[in-house]
């Protein structure tokens, strides 16, 4: 308020201004459009819109089977599509109760954490680019390049792969994976080091991101943020360590922290985060024997798993448990609901399934962790300037396709 | 767990009509007119200090309308969820936007998607749809294929009378 009163003992009659950005500004990731109410170049008021990308996933999948679902769920996240899958897997594994072979644990774990490598790896790209630093975009593209190719490599598709089947994965790996994965793996590590020369202690970098867009950890909790947001708000929390699932509490792995929940802290955590996930990655796969069966071998959960390709075409009981499950799906218990969240790179994923008595599920409510995010945006960009929100729009790291499903 | 629900059952009389466990989660049941008042004691007493998720569900045979609440408490990690029952024909309900600021979009988006009006709330209004938009879709009622003029995302019939 001391600058309007400064304007008016100079004679400057400054007027609040409405301006919109976005929904097609590049900065915002999609289409997010802002409402700011502007006083000169700094924000009072802000109002993010969305819905522009809604194409109603949860009703769309309240009339499909549970099977038909997953290639939907790629297109809510759709920079760690494998994370959707396995989170809604998991989440009708655990309305019907089923449990999956330790092979297929192992998989899904080495694919979450990929997921969140090559996810923050396109966030730590776009953010670099959108404060202005060119080169980061094209070192972080390199290495999730190598990233998309192990995803080809198990599920024959580079970017929507719907590689998480109920029960179990699409199919298994093949020969020697696993000892690429480790390979690339130091590749990465190396770019990092990189990025963080370029950045972290750059004095363009640091003025652009530190004390810009912070929110503190009261305001965060209340807010609902979750992931990155909320741990550089200086809130230890992670859904991995507090409801382990896929057996994550088995795994040694620290959980970064922030201290003043700005755009640097978030900076710095996502960063540390990838280093924890290749950390977790390389301890997976020691326990990773490709010799394991993937398919379960008991009766009852063969018909929840979808069969390997080879023995539905040469097996009778194969063949037949094949087209149950694909043109039926598990059944759901009448009235029964769960709630399932994952640690999805951009935050708390929530499944919220009710069963029907049917193979389609009466109710599929999908908590997006961006959505949640992005309605703390406001608190973080009020009395900033407008290169700052576009800095922290960056941070936040929301993914349009999952605010509005 | 036990304890806490006992604690619930004396600070809002009646307010849980039921408490449901399955798969190890707990669920209660709340009476709707005071759901609110069985929240905010969770959060101010209880310590459940993040709300998760504001969904509801829709059972049209029994012409019911569920707001179910997820809430938990960062520091214990008990998670609770709180169901609350209204009849689906101008379901309304208090809302808890004033508890938790996460509830203020949430429950923008059951109100956008089911129709559910939530009392008190600052600014309820349309979130996912465009605001001219007529009905709320993820009504079983509402046709999959739209309704009225939203049906023209289908391929317009008789395209070559």
């Amino acid at each position: 308020m001391t600058d309007r009163v400064e304007e008016a003992r100079l004679g400057l009659n400054s007027e609040i201004i409405t301006v919109n950005m976005g929904p097609q500004h590049p900065s915002t990731h999609g289409v997010l459009r802002i409402i700011l109410q502007l006083d000169g170049e700094r924000i009072v008021g802000a109002e993010p819109v969305v819905g522009y990308l809604h194409r109603g996933i949860e009703k769309i999948a309240e009339n499909k089977t549970l099977h038909q679902v997953i290639p939907y769920t790629d297109r809510m996240d759709y920079l760690s599509p494998v994370s959707n899958n396995i989170g809604l897997a998991l989440a009708v594994e655990k309305l019907i109760g089923f449990e999956t072979t330790e092979k297929c644990r192992i998989m899904r774990v080495v694919c979450c954490e990929l997921a969140r490598l090559y996810s923050h790896l396109l966030w730590i790209a776009t953010d670099a680019l959108d404060v202005g630093a060119g080169t980061v975009y094209f070192y972080a593209f390199t290495e999730r390049e190598k990233i998309y190719d192990f995803f080809e490599r198990m599920s024959g598709a580079r970017f929507t792969v719907s590689y998480g089947r109920i029960g179990g994965l699409a199919r298994d790996w093949e020969e020697g994976l696993d000892k690429d994965i480790l390979s690339v793996l130091p590749e990465v590590e190396k770019c990092l080091d990189e990025i963080d020369l370029l950045l972290t202690r750059n004095r363009i970098w640091c003025v652009r991101n530190q004390d810009v867009g912070a929110i503190s950890a009261e305001d965060a909790i209340d807010l609902g943020l979750s992931g990155p947001n909320l741990r550089a708000s200086n809130v230890e929390w992670d859904i991995r360590k507090a409801y382990p699932y896929l057996g994550y509490d088995r795994y040694e792995f620290e959980i970064p922290v922030g201290e003043h929940g700005d755009c640097y802290d978030r900076y710095l955590v996502r960063m540390e985060e990838m280093r924890q996930s290749m950390g977790i990655i390389r301890q997976a796969l020691r326990e990773y024997d490709p010799a394991m069966p993937l398919f379960p071998e008991d009766r009852e959960s063969r018909k929840v798993f979808l069969p390997p390709k080879e023995r539905v075409l040469t097996k009778m009981e194969e063949l037949i448990h094949q087209f149950i499950i694909a043109t039926k799906g598990p059944v759901t218990p009448r009235g029964k609901e769960i709630y399932l969240a994952i640690e999805a790179p951009k935050g708390e994923l929530g499944f919220y399934l009710v069963g029907s008595g049917t193979n389609v599920a009466h109710r599929c409510h999908f908590r997006s962790p961006s959505f949640v995010n992005l309605q703390g945006l406001p608190t973080m960009i009020e009395g900033q300037m407008i290169a700052d929100a576009v800095a922290t729009i960056a941070s936040l790291d929301p993914v349009l396709g999952e605010v509005d499903r | 767990m036990e304890e806490l629900i006992g604690r619930l059952r004396k600070s809002n009389p009646d307010a849980i009509l039921e408490v449901v466990y399955y798969q190890g989660e707990t669920t209660l049941v709340a009476e709707a007119g005071k759901a609110k008042g069985l929240l905010r004691s969770l959060k101010d007493d209880e310590g459940f200090d993040y709300l998760v998720d504001v969904s509801s569900v829709h059972w049209p045979e029994e012409g019911r309308m569920d707001v179910v609440y997820v809430a938990r408490s960062l520091k214990t990690r008990d998670q609770l969820r709180v169901r609350a029952e209204v009849p689906d024909e101008n379901p309304e309900i208090e809302t808890v936007s004033d508890v938790w600021r996460t509830a203020d979009w949430l429950e923008r988006e059951v109100y956008d998607l089911m129709g559910v009006r939530f009392t008190g709330h600052p600014d309820l209004k349309r979130i996912m749809l465009p605001e001219d938009f007529e009905g709320h879709p993820l009504r079983k009622e509402y046709p999959m294929e739209g309704d009225d003029e939203w049906r023209n995302f289908l391929p317009a019939e008789n395209e070559n009378d």
